[in-house]
């Protein structure tokens, strides 16, 4: 889900730009030193997070883990979603330099929205899995839907282009809810502090 | 948690068969044939994608289709310079540009020579010039079959890449921490 250079126009690029420029003020302003290491250790999750491709019917779709990247971060995860696709465009010329906002908050607010939801789950040990799961999963259905707005004047048809982004991304939805409901539940047991 | 860590990161390296989804083009033009390949990241070819061909003002002269290997062939009578850009749908998008065709005066010219020669010239001259030709053209060919594969080689993800995107992340950070620090020591 990286919308490469030269597809959206001017006024789409500068909304993106807009709202990501706010999320990465407020996520770099409540940062605390002391979970710099664990933002750094996320952010580069994030990046090789895309490299990992899962193979559905005739396409394939990669990995994303922003909603992963949203729970165990917050607001934070708009810096270190940034940094991430930041390189991916530098090294992997994934997306773009000037699509970096539309993609920064497509991918951001919907791990920061996550976190909140993850949030309303966390008190109870025994539903901290289907917490960390349906956050998982939201992150992927919401970042696609915020691509198909993104595209929205450059696709001919918007239904059949959120279709088809839904049922691509609905087994990494599923995968990634499982990977993240596996992850937090580890992390509770050994490291419960980083879940506060 | 730390053996946690090492345990994701070397999940993620060394299971990154390195596949992801940005769209690559080629194109190569021999007189008035284009012809181009489009692929992903990770080598599969991009099936029945639209090209889409701009002359030099921007207006679409051509449009064609990719085959099961993701390539094309067009004709195209124009001879000025040329984009063609690949839409693989879902905001997937490469465009190249190739050059306007400038050497086909040059070569007419030398056509004519080399008939002038013919007359003029014993018969070994001209079977001298005939095989020259031959393998000029031969030459060509595997000269852009070539740099198909260079380009293609170049456009791969290396594991270099990803631990040097690693160093990058964790080192920005670093420099975020210590910025951090020092405004904590200021007040």
């Amino acid at each position: 889900m990286h919308i490469s250079e030269g597809v959206l126009s001017p006024g789409v690029l500068m909304v993106g730009g807009i709202f990501t420029l706010g999320g990465l003020f407020w996520g770099l302003k409540i940062i605390k030193t002391e979970d710099l290491p664990k933002i750094a250790v996320l952010s580069s999750t994030f990046f090789v997070a895309s490299l990992i491709h899962i193979p559905i019917g005739p396409t394939s779709a990669h990995l994303i883990l922003n909603g992963l990247v949203g729970i165990l971060l917050g607001w934070a995860a708009f810096p270190a979603i940034f940094l991430g696709l930041i390189f991916q465009a530098l090294l992997f010329q994934f997306g773009g330099f000037t699509t970096l906002g539309v993609n920064t908050f497509a991918m951001a607010f919907p791990a920061v929205i996550s976190y909140y939801l993850f949030s309303l789950f966390k008190r109870h040990s025994k539903l901290l899995f289907l917490g960390a799961f349906l956050g998982g999963a939201q992150a992927i259905i919401l970042g696609t839907i915020f691509i198909s707005i993104a595209l929205l004047e450059t696709e001919k048809s918007f239904l059949s282009m959120v279709t088809a982004l839904l049922t691509t991304h609905f087994p990494i939805a599923i995968i990634e809810g499982i990977i993240t409901g596996l992850v937090v539940s580890y992390l509770k047991k050994v490291k419960p502090e980083v879940l506060k | 948690m730390k053996v946690w860590l090492n345990f994701l990161l070397i999940f993620f390296v060394f299971s990154s068969l390195v596949l992801a989804h940005k769209v690559n083009l080629l194109v190569n033009r021999q007189k008035e044939v284009i012809t181009g390949e489009s692929y992903f990241a990770d080598g599969s070819p991009c099936k029945k994608c639209e090209i889409k061909v701009y002359d030099s003002k921007g207006v679409k002269i051509a449009e064609t289709k990719t085959d099961e290997w993701g390539k094309f062939i067009l004709s195209l009578s124009e001879k000025g310079e040329l984009k063609i850009v690949v839409e693989a749908g879902e905001g997937h998008r490469a465009e190249q540009k190739i050059k306007a065709l400038v050497s086909e005066k040059f070569s007419e010219k030398r056509e004519e020579k080399v008939k002038e020669k013919r007359e003029n010239f014993e018969e070994n001259q001209l079977i001298k010039q005939t095989v020259e030709d031959t393998i000029d053209s031969k030459l060509q060919n595997l000269k852009t079959e070539l740099l198909l594969e260079i380009k293609k080689e170049m456009n791969k993800i290396y594991l270099k890449d990803i631990i040097g995107g690693i160093g990058y992340i964790f080192g920005i950070w670093g420099i975020i921490a210590i910025l951090k620090n020092r405004k904590k020591v200021h007040t």
